[in-house]
């Protein structure tokens, strides 16, 4: 009976190399997918441990067809490898790896010569193993087998099943020791549709020779899993990491058994990972070291403030222009002492400092732990704290929660930068640590208004201010900061606007970030050669005007994500020549999308020769699913082609 | 088209290092003088330079600098990079971080740098590295110092003196120094130092160079500004004879350099398996024209072969992989598939030549009074037949037989053979002959609904501007083409193929599309864009003084027609007035004329190459601004 069920898994075990079959020579064209360039036919990986060693060993065989000559640099090789020093690293063997050519009826197979395969050295931490396999022309098939052996037990190495090109089979094979318990996560839209396991009785002992004989073997559990038919994977405009949507499989140890019974525990659950967290000597040892840290520096900038809230900012301010950031995520800090001291260090250096400042003053402050953007959103079912590489701060005052971060001097109290709004963040309270859906309060917000008249020599001159708050002040205020001089700076933005001079100006709040930044421009536009014409077609929209459509794909696949929501307006109010009258205006608009997502709206009014109107753009959200994408679209291609018309103006006849 | 990373960047790179801290707050920000920091994003604040050849083997190099960084612009300005490699080692290297006030905020050891490999794209082979720092500090501005040793191991390239080589960069003070032995002959170039003669001081067995200069404003970032090199003051020092890896070689002229080259890189290197000569001879039997076997051979190369950038640099990074080897392992960088190719048109009896070349979309020429290894970052072959001379680029296997474009071509490359090497001009493209030429004809209908088809022809520089292989729609291909076409709101593609001449090279695409409310209806009235299919995408940044002169140099000639079928029940209300503009810098021309219910815009634009004066600058930004309101004027239609 064993037998017999072992008979059946082996369909599932590694192909053979250079087996080539009729079908695969033939291969011209991929019908699901005419574009590729390249796709792989066959793809096995397997994972174990060796008995010798203890490393993990993730062994990767994989056959490609080369469809196009575009496609040949699916024929190249750069294979990263993780090192700490010279004995603590991960070392790669390529097994075999060639190229077959169907040449006069047979396959023809070019060996890669060894001494073609390069080591790069490309900084402390990582090298990379690169080779280009031989005499690689269309219809090519490269085939490859390498394994990688790691003392990096901790990351049994992720598997993806999806990639830049199509797959027609992808198949993993997972062999885990009973002493190593991980959590295995799929990720991606795409279904499982090989699977299976079973216990491959005494398969792992560690030591060698024949210390099992002390110690026993023990029992590994090998699953299997496997995807056909795998499409290749496309990025969109407006979207988060790949990482979020590629179709992969990924572990995280969980536990560990010794030899002599004893068990260590790495992460089970939310409880196990608070506990490990919050004692641990690099987090909540951290932000509870404040005492030590600050002592009585902060006491003279605090003191006097008695009110709460206002406390608390005072000390947002000074964390947050205390540190320049290096630029670098993580959760953990070594040392908050010694990043204040030097002024500078990573995300978990300086919000942990912060938290641990704002503890000192007996608030009621918190880590959350997340995920960035570019990083892909944490796994949810289990806690898979590699998954999180960074960390903000929850201060609640007065019953009212405020997320802050200090690594940007430009964010204000209770702003996010728009890196880590990614959905959801774990809050490691001082009890129950729980999932927090991270607020976005702010947008990507900008008000214009502009007074204008229209001189009989063909000039518009007038005035504008323009109101920018939250993220697109943050833009501006960073722009400015690479100028050495307002004037240099306006000098800049006299430059980039089309027919647009300022002919004075004045900028306020540049400085106080907890409000709006606003611009007031005196300008003139040269707008027509000459006014002696009997009719003026004149377009109002001057400013906030999208000129094409982001969104021109026919479909969609994934979410679109603003980051943070949109709200722009721009009002104009326009004096015509008295001798001028008015024919045709664009008549008012407003579209909504559904769910109360956003809207757009256009309105006017007319009172002599005096025409005033407003447009105004907004989404409600900053994350629309992708069945909402056509109502995005669509709202878009309004709003254009409104913006398209004009005002029509015709000379009084006297 | 790809470069390989040029062995010889290492001096283009380095621009930094030290001095003793003989004093405190040197560096304070409010010693600067006011007339130098308009513009200004940094401030070198001291530098100098010293080249001290031993040998022609050893080269020290001392960097001592310091920069004060002014705005956020100017932060990547006191980010530390050495780069080294094989030939050039790191001796020694230490920094100090200053506030404005000059007080020290960190002081930086050498183990505090990332050693970090600077290869970017995927590349078998590099040895080139840098030492890194990127200093961290919160409060602008700041001074960064540092000083570091290295030793060099070639004299095939001595000196590259630029202290002003970035926008934005101001100069206290820099200097430059060169000490040779007295038998060692160089010879230099120098730009800005004319009227400053540098005489140079002679010791005991020793000679030495000095130049200096300080006291210079910012320069700023203007559209169509010339190359900085050709603004600021260098010095370019090469020597005589030289050293690399195992071989002498000589620099005193192009003939010899190209001999050289020719000598110790090619010959011998050449050599192919008989099978293989055999497979051409018997490819070009019966084909009597030597041209047209070039273009066989030229063709099955490039089917043969692709391109993967491996610079070995036993022999810094010079030394082609030879013929046999390409041959097997059918891939190589610009210098192995350009030998390999050489190699297979000789054994079919065509001469070609290995051509030294800068590559790059600002034409750059190897100077004729000046000769130096270190102009030149790219090989070509040149294939000279009876009535025309051909040039191949042998690193991309879907660009035509003879074509250079954009990368290559109107510049001068040293040609290398055995009978000495000479400077010539490579493919000259006139703007005149790049050329587009569209004919589109449009349908609008009651809704503004745009259908009709376009149809395109690419030559000279133009054939670059769309795919060289396409090969069916794709959806990367569909995003591309509504992304170049974003004139259109919406763009609906019903039919499309994009077809090649390569022997006239000229590419021809042909589509037929759908775009909603193309047209934007108002009242009675329907608006109609004069001209979604080639405008003018938009206009540079106007400066109202511009500071320095500018020069086109990629002109260009398109011939456009555009005719629209209005829909019933309309009349033409207004359509834009015809327009013709002659200037120096091209001339321009639009015009519409009627046909039944038709209307036909047709335009023209001629670009020309050429340097023009800081004082025009307004008039040719009033040229394209010309332009700019017709392309984007619109036709009105009323019920």
């Amino acid at each position: 009976m064993l037998f017999v069920l072992h008979h059946a898994y082996s369909q599932y075990e590694d192909f053979k190399f250079g087996d080539i079959n009729q079908d695969e020579i033939n291969l011209k064209v991929y019908a699901r997918d005419t574009s590729a360039k390249a796709i792989v036919l066959k793809e096995f990986g397997n994972s174990w441990f060796d008995n010798e060693t203890g490393n993990l060993i993730s062994k990767k065989h994989v056959r490609i067809k080369i469809l196009d000559k575009e496609g040949d640099k699916y024929a190249n090789f750069e294979i990263p490898l993780w090192k700490r020093d010279n004995l603590y690293k991960e070392n790669i063997t390529v097994e075999q790896a060639s190229t077959f050519n169907y040449e006069n009826g047979k396959l023809v197979e070019t060996v890669l010569d060894r001494k073609n395969i390069f080591s790069e050295n490309k900084h402390n931490y990582l090298d990379l193993c690169k080779f280009a396999l031989p005499n690689v022309k269309e219809n090519s098939i490269v085939e490859v087998i390498y394994s990688i052996e790691s003392p990096y037990f901790f990351n049994y190495r992720q598997w993806d099943f999806q990639s830049t090109i199509p797959k027609l089979e992808s198949i993993f094979k997972a062999s885990i020791p009973a002493n190593y318990v991980y959590n295995i996560a799929l990720k991606g839209e795409l279904p499982i549709t090989i699977k299976n396991s079973y216990i491959e009785k005494e398969c792992f002992g560690i030591g060698g020779g024949d210390s099992y004989r002390r110690f026993g073997k023990s029992d590994c559990s090998v699953n299997l899993w496997g995807m056909r038919d795998i499409p290749a994977f496309y990025e969109e405009d407006y979207m988060t990491a790949p990482s979020n949507f590629i179709s992969s499989i990924r572990f995280e140890l969980s536990e560990m058994i010794y030899f002599n019974g004893s068990k260590i525990k790495i992460t089970k659950s939310w409880k196990d990972v608070e506990k490990e967290l919050k004692g641990g000597k690099y987090f909540g040892k951290q932000f509870n070291r404040g005492k030590e840290v600050f002592g009585k520096n902060l006491d003279f900038i605090v003191k006097a403030e008695t009110d709460a809230l206002n406390k608390a900012k005072i000390i947002y301010d000074h964390i947050k222009h205390h540190y320049k950031w290096n630029g670098y995520y993580g959760k953990y800090s070594d040392n908050i002492k010694k990043a204040y001291e030097n002024k500078t260090g990573d995300v978990g250096d300086i919000n942990l400092s912060l938290i641990a400042a704002l503890r000192l003053y007996g608030f009621d402050a918190v880590p959350v732990i997340c995920s960035t953007r570019e990083n892909g959103l944490p796994i949810e079912i289990f806690p898979v704290l590699s998954n999180f590489n960074y960390v903000f701060c929850k201060v609640t005052i007065n019953e009212i929660d405020y997320m802050l971060d200090a690594t940007d001097p430009y964010l204000t109290f209770g702003m996010l930068p728009i890196r880590c709004i990614n959905e959801k963040g774990r809050v490691i309270t001082n009890k129950e640590s729980y999932w927090l859906n991270i607020p976005q309060k702010n947008e990507i917000k900008q008000d214009i208004a502009l007074v204008l008249k229209l001189e009989t020599n063909g000039q518009l001159t007038g005035e504008m201010k323009i109101s920018s708050y939250d993220y697109e002040a943050i833009s501006i205020r960073k722009k400015m900061v690479s100028f050495n001089s307002d004037d240099e700076y306006i000098e800049d933005v006299d430059s980039r606007v089309q027919r647009m001079r300022i002919k004075d100006y004045k900028i306020e709040n540049k400085n106080d970030f907890t409000k709006p930044l606003v611009e007031y421009y005196n300008v003139i536009f040269e707008n027509f050669d000459t006014l002696n014409m009997d009719r003026i077609y004149f377009n109002p929209f001057i400013f906030n005007k999208w000129n094409e459509n982001p969104f021109k794909s026919k479909e969609r696949l994934f979410p679109v994500d603003f980051g943070a929501p949109i709200n722009t307006s721009f009002t104009l109010s326009l004096e015509i020549p008295s001798d001028y009258e008015i024919v045709d205006i664009p008549s008012s608009k407003s579209l909504a999308l559904p769910n109360q997502g956003g809207n757009f709206s256009y309105d006017y009014q007319i009172n002599g020769n005096h025409i005033s109107l407003r447009t105004s753009f907004k989404t409600n959200y900053y994350l629309y699913s992708s069945d909402e994408y056509h109502y995005i679209k669509e709202l878009f291609n309004q709003v254009i082609q409104l913006q398209k018309s004009d005002i029509v103006l015709i000379k009084k006849s006297t | 088209m790809k470069l390989f990373p040029y062995y010889f960047s290492i001096l283009f790179l380095i621009s930094v290092v030290s001095t003793n801290i003989y004093c405190q707050e040197k560096y304070k920000i409010d010693d600067i003088k006011k007339e130098i920091l308009p513009n200004a994003d940094a401030v070198i604040r001291f530098s100098e330079k010293k080249y001290e050849v031993k040998s022609q083997t050893e080269v020290r190099i001392k960097l001592k600098h310091s920069v004060s960084v002014m705005n956020a612009n100017g932060v990547k300005e006191g980010v530390i990079i050495i780069p080294y490699n094989s030939l050039t080692t790191v001796k020694s290297i230490r920094a100090t971080i200053y506030d404005k006030n000059g007080k020290i905020i960190r002081k930086i050891k050498k183990n505090e740098f990332d050693d970090l490999s600077m290869i970017n794209n995927f590349s078998l082979f590099e040895d080139d590295r840098m030492k890194r720092y990127i200093p961290q500090v919160n409060i602008l501005p700041y001074t960064v110092e540092y000083e570091c040793e290295l030793l060099q191991k070639t004299t095939i390239f001595l000196t590259w003196w630029q202290p002003q080589n970035r926008w934005g960069l101001a100069i206290e003070n820099s200097s430059c120094k060169l000490i040779i032995p007295s038998d060692f002959l160089v010879r230099m170039k120098t730009r800005g130092f004319e009227d400053k003669e540098v005489s140079p001081i002679v010791m005991d067995k020793k000679i030495e160079y000095v130049w200096n200069i300080g006291n210079l404003p910012a320069l700023r970032d203007e559209p169509f500004s010339l190359p900085i090199d050709s603004l600021t003051s260098w010095v370019h020092i090469a020597p005589v004879n030289f050293r690399i890896g195992k071989m002498n070689g000589s620099l005193s002229s192009w003939e010899d350099y190209g001999k050289w080259c020719f000598d110790n890189l090619i010959k011998g290197n050449d050599k192919l398996p008989d099978a293989t000569i055999f497979k051409i001879r018997q490819m070009v039997k019966g084909i009597d024209s030597p041209k047209e076997q070039a273009r066989i051979i030229y063709e099955y190369a490039q089917k043969k072969n692709r391109y993967v950038s491996v610079q070995k640099r036993k022999t810094g990074g010079i030394h082609p992989m030879s013929a046999e080897e390409v041959d097997n392992l059918s891939y190589g960088d610009c210098k192995a598939l350009c030998n390999y190719t050489r190699a297979l048109l000789q054994s079919a009896g065509i001469k070609a030549y290995y051509c030294e070349v800068y590559a790059g979309n600002i034409p750059k020429s190897p100077p004729e009074d000046f000769v130096n290894a270190t102009s030149t970052n790219h090989i070509i072959l040149c294939v000279p037949f009876e009535n025309d001379t051909v040039w191949l680029e042998c690193t991309d296997d879907k660009i035509p037989f003879g074509y250079l474009g954009s990368f290559t071509g109107n510049r001068k490359a040293l040609l290398c053979s055995e009978d000495g090497g000479k400077l010539v001009n490579t493919t000259t493209y006139k703007p005149k002959n790049n050329r587009m030429n569209s004919i589109s004809e449009f349908v609008i209908d009651k809704e503004g609904t745009l259908t009709g088809n376009i149809s395109i022809e690419l030559m000279g520089t133009q054939y670059e501007k769309r795919e060289l292989n396409f090969n069916g729609l794709t959806k990367n291909y569909i995003e591309m083409l509504q992304k170049h076409y974003n004139h259109f709101p919406e763009i609906q593609i019903n039919s499309y193929s994009l077809t090649y001449n390569k022997e006239a090279i000229i590419s021809t695409e042909n589509m037929t599309i759908t775009s909603p409310r193309f047209a934007s209806i108002s009242g009675n009235r329907l608006y109609i864009p004069i001209n979604p299919v080639n405008p003018i995408q938009s206009l540079p940044r106007d400066f109202r003084s511009r500071t320095q002169n500018f020069y086109i140099a990629k002109g260009f000639f398109d011939f456009d027609s555009i005719s629209y079928k209005i829909p019933d029940g309309y009349i033409i209300e207004y359509v834009p007035q015809n327009k013709i503009i002659e200037t120096e810098f091209g001339s321009f021309s639009y015009k519409t004329s009627f046909e039944d219910d038709k209307i036909i815009v047709s335009r023209y634009f001629l670009l020309n190459d050429g340097y023009y004066d800081k004082s025009s600058y307004s008039q040719f930004f009033d040229f394209l601004k010309n332009i700019h309101d017709s392309d984007y004027s619109k036709i009105v239609l009323i019920k």
